[in-house]
């Protein structure tokens, strides 16, 4: 390209002006308005597109967790408090789309010692695995990093940074199970609804 | 700052670059004529940034285009501002594209040594008109998709190849998922890809010779900046203005969506293809076959315009040149605005049909807009079985098709006479006359008359119309009716009727403990009002089981009053009557629908008739 100059100095008559040195003084005012009408061309879409890029930041959360979800019937605990894994069905918004009864993750269920229902979120709180229930360590161990749980959902090791998220139970009409059920963010000490 | 600029100068040569074609000297000095290649290249930026951003949230498939763009349009943050530039700035490209080369063919800026530069401007041309054909289709509504229908079929037209090029570009012989993914592809990728590799060509070519000058002596040269860059700013910021004004003015659409099983008869293309879609609607052109219309003569007018150069080089050429592309503008621009005409202020019959076409279409697009918006959403199947499944969108139709000619509404034009009561106006969308309180207060009171339409049945059902008309529901009405009209009875009639109309439980319907309620019960199962008694009680007669009791009230008669005027009812009416309603011991002249209709047919026109459908509360529709 800087070959261009040379060969158009050659074709296109000399510029009669001087070029710009003798501008900046008597046009300065055009200079800032050109600089100012070019930007403002090309800032408004820029930035106009950048907000509806970020539109998951701006935008109020429409959840999908939170609420309470029926999960089973209490008949289905066992009663010596050997954990039970159950899936969370409930109406799901993607986007566009609403997904009704959709799975939104799974749950274990437990009686404990004074006989009350115990829920913990399925999901390691180290990076999101799902956590299995070892019967004969009578432990929940998650298969990815080996993060792991005694039953009452404490961690028996330093790898998750806190313990097992609990959710709210709730028995209605004496026999329905339910849970409210939501997903906390993976790897912090704090548990945070995501 | 500066030794970075040195650094970086040293290794790239990027002061030359940015002074060379800042301070480029442009003969004559600096012109508002010479805006059109900058605003060009400025919208396309603009589409560029937008599309980007449209494709972060664009899903190209049959059952997520449609809902993907609603979602930009009225969920997604400013999504409207950015699709309705995008909408916008496409066709202003047409335009600014037109204007650009008008310029270059009368300021003669084509001719040699210009002449591979004004072929890399036709080509961009062609890719734009691509971009915006491909373009049309994505959104995957009503009005994209028939019209982009039109274009493939012309394809077909082509000599040879044309079946095949039109099997590859829809990516099969229908359309379907893979049409969107193909003209996605091409959209977003392949011909912007074309358009970026031939504008720099363009753009280096054009540096080469630098500007045209009409007339370089009538003033000194001056440089690119600042006095023509502020003239291209100015010109780009009035487009800017100019497509902002647009988005909050009209914004762009979203109709209906596509639907191959809904024609569409509002059906046009993009109006800067409307010339030559009323030009291949002229009977000679028609006669000479597509291929001519469509393909060979836009060809050959596309041949001329790319010869121009050598043609310029004849002696007269470039008058010619200057003529011909006027003609050209002109003929295209008479048959625009001959199509506009007719379409919105000619007053013929296929005029009328267009925009009551066009009325519908905005219609059904709201409404499909307004279901997707409701707390039920967009089910996983697609928006496409919002309105499929909408009785106030079905119910009208079906109504149309199947009922209206013997319920004559008083607002229509037919040659025989009503042979029923009417039910709903010709255009009804809202609340339907049947099963109203009116309505009751009519059968109650004014059988006759309610029923006279009845008497102009012919036929195997004129013995059943007579008998109803004679029948012991017509006597009791002529016996018993003035007694309800009594002043004193005025507050039992509004309670008999509101008990009756309580069992259709309508979303209006009084609930059953209401006070009128149970009068009216009363009332319906004894006869005796404030001031005298009926001849015969309601339940003497007819079968009720009020909902949500054990006990029916009374049974094995007909007329069947159970649910009366409500969904069950209705739809168990509209499919049999005679044996739903009337049975044994009654007469029911209306044809059974069981057989025509199906059950999904059936549910929505019963819905449609009592009002069970989904409102947007007031002030929640769509707003930009
Ligand atoms: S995710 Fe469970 S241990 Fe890492």
């Amino acid at each position: 390209m800087n070959s261009d100059a040379p060969a158009m100095a050659e074709e296109s008559p000399p510029a009669s002006n001087p070029p710009h040195h003798d501008l900046p003084r008597r046009h300065f005012v055009l200079h800032v308005l050109t600089l100012a009408i070019s930007s403002i061309v090309a800032l408004v879409p820029l930035v106009t597109g950048l907000i509806f890029v970020l539109d998951p930041l701006l935008r109020k959360k429409k959840s999908s967790g939170g609420e309470f979800v029926r999960v089973t019937s209490t008949s289905a605990i066992p009663p010596n408090g050997t954990p039970m894994a159950f899936i969370i069905r409930a109406d799901k918004q993607d986007a566009w789309n609403k997904f009704p009864n959709s799975e939104l993750g799974s749950v274990y269920l437990m009686k404990n010692e004074a006989d009350e229902i115990v829920c913990f979120n399925a999901r390691c709180p180290h990076l999101g695995c799902t956590v299995d229930y070892k019967s004969g360590k009578d432990s929940f161990v998650c298969p990815c990093h080996d993060s792991a749980f005694k039953l009452d959902g404490t961690r028996t090791n330093a790898i998750p940074p806190r313990d097992m998220d609990t959710l709210e139970v709730e028995v209605r009409d004496d026999t329905e199970v339910w849970v409210r059920f939501e997903n906390f963010a993976a790897g912090t000490h704090d548990k945070k609804p995501v | 700052m500066n030794r970075f600029i040195d650094w970086l100068d040293d290794r790239t040569g990027i002061k030359n670059i940015i002074h060379g074609s800042l301070f480029e000297p442009v003969p004559g000095g600096a012109r508002w004529r010479y805006v059109w290649g900058s605003t060009l290249v400025f919208t396309f930026f603009l589409q560029v940034v937008t599309g980007i951003c449209l494709w972060m949230a664009y899903s190209p498939s049959a059952q997520t285009a449609w809902e993907s763009v609603y979602y930009i349009q009225y969920e997604m943050t400013l999504g409207w501002l950015i699709r309705g530039l995008h909408h916008f700035a496409a066709q202003a490209m047409v335009i600014l594209l037109v204007f650009h080369l008008v310029q270059v063919v009368i300021d003669g800026a084509y001719k040699a040594p210009r002449e591979v530069n004004f072929w890399l401007g036709l080509i961009l041309m062609q890719i734009v008109l691509g971009l915006g054909l491909t373009g049309y289709l994505l959104p995957w509504d009503q009005k994209g998709y028939y019209a982009t229908q039109v274009a493939t079929e012309i394809m077909r037209a082509a000599p040879v190849a044309g079946p095949y090029i039109q099997k590859l570009v829809q990516g099969g012989s229908e359309y379907g998922h893979h049409t969107l993914t193909r003209f996605f592809a091409l959209h977003a990728g392949i011909l912007p890809g074309l358009l970026v590799g031939f504008l720099v060509l363009h753009l280096a070519i054009f540096r080469r010779h630098g500007v045209h000058a009409k007339d370089p002596d009538r003033a000194p040269a001056a440089p690119f900046w600042p006095d023509q860059v502020l003239r291209d700013a100015v010109a780009c910021l009035a487009v800017l203005a100019g497509l902002l004004g647009l988005v909050l003015w009209k914004g762009s659409e979203l109709s209906a969506p596509a639907n191959p099983g809904e024609p569409f008869s509002a059906a046009r293309p993009e109006w800067y293809y409307l010339f030559l879609f009323r030009f291949l609607k002229f009977e000679w052109v028609e006669h000479l076959g597509l291929a001519f219309g469509a393909i060979y003569l836009p060809g050959i007018l596309m041949l001329i315009l790319v010869l121009m150069p050598l043609i310029a080089k004849i002696r007269g050429g470039h008058a010619f040149n200057v003529v011909y592309l006027w003609l050209v503008l002109a003929g295209a621009g008479g048959l625009t605005g001959l199509a506009l005409y007719e379409d919105w202020y000619q007053d013929d019959e296929d005029s009328r049909d267009f925009r009551a076409a066009v009325a519908t279409a905005h219609r059904d697009g709201k409404r499909a807009v307004a279901l997707a918006h409701s707390p039920s959403g967009i089910p996983p199947e697609g928006a496409i079985t919002l309105l499929r499944n909408d009785p106030l969108t079905q119910g009208p139709k079906l109504f149309r098709n199947y009922c209206i000619d013997c319920h004559q509404p008083e607002d229509g034009e037919f040659e025989i006479p009503p042979q029923a009561p009417m039910l709903a106006s010709l255009d009804a969308r809202g609340p339907v006359y049947f099963g109203s309180r009116d309505w009751i207060r009519k059968v109650l009171t004014d059988f006759a008359n309610h029923f006279a339409p009845l008497a102009n049945i012919e036929g195997e059902r004129a013995e059943a119309a007579e008998l109803i008309l004679e029948g012991s529901m017509a006597e009791w009405s002529s016996a018993n009716g003035p007694l309800l009209n009594e002043p004193a009875n005025a507050d039992d009639f509004e309670a008999l009727v509101e008990f009756l109309y309580a069992q259709s439980m309508r979303s209006d319907a009084s609930p059953p403990d209401d006070p009128r309620v149970i009068r009216g019960r009363e009332i319906f199962e004894t006869g005796a009002l404030t001031q005298g008694e009926f001849d015969s009680a309601c339940i003497d007669c007819h079968a009720m089981h009020v909902v949500g009791e054990e006990e029916p009230l009374s049974e094995d008669m007909q007329p069947i009053l159970t649910n009366y005027g409500g969904n069950d009812w209705l739809r168990a009416f509209i499919a049999d009557p005679q044996s739903h309603y009337a049975g044994e011991y009654g007469n029911n002249a209306m044809p059974a629908f069981a057989g025509q209709l199906s059950p999904h047919d059936i549910d929505m026109l019963a819905r449609w008739m009592t009002g069970d459908y989904y409102l947007p509360p007031e002030g929640d529709a769509a707003t930009h």
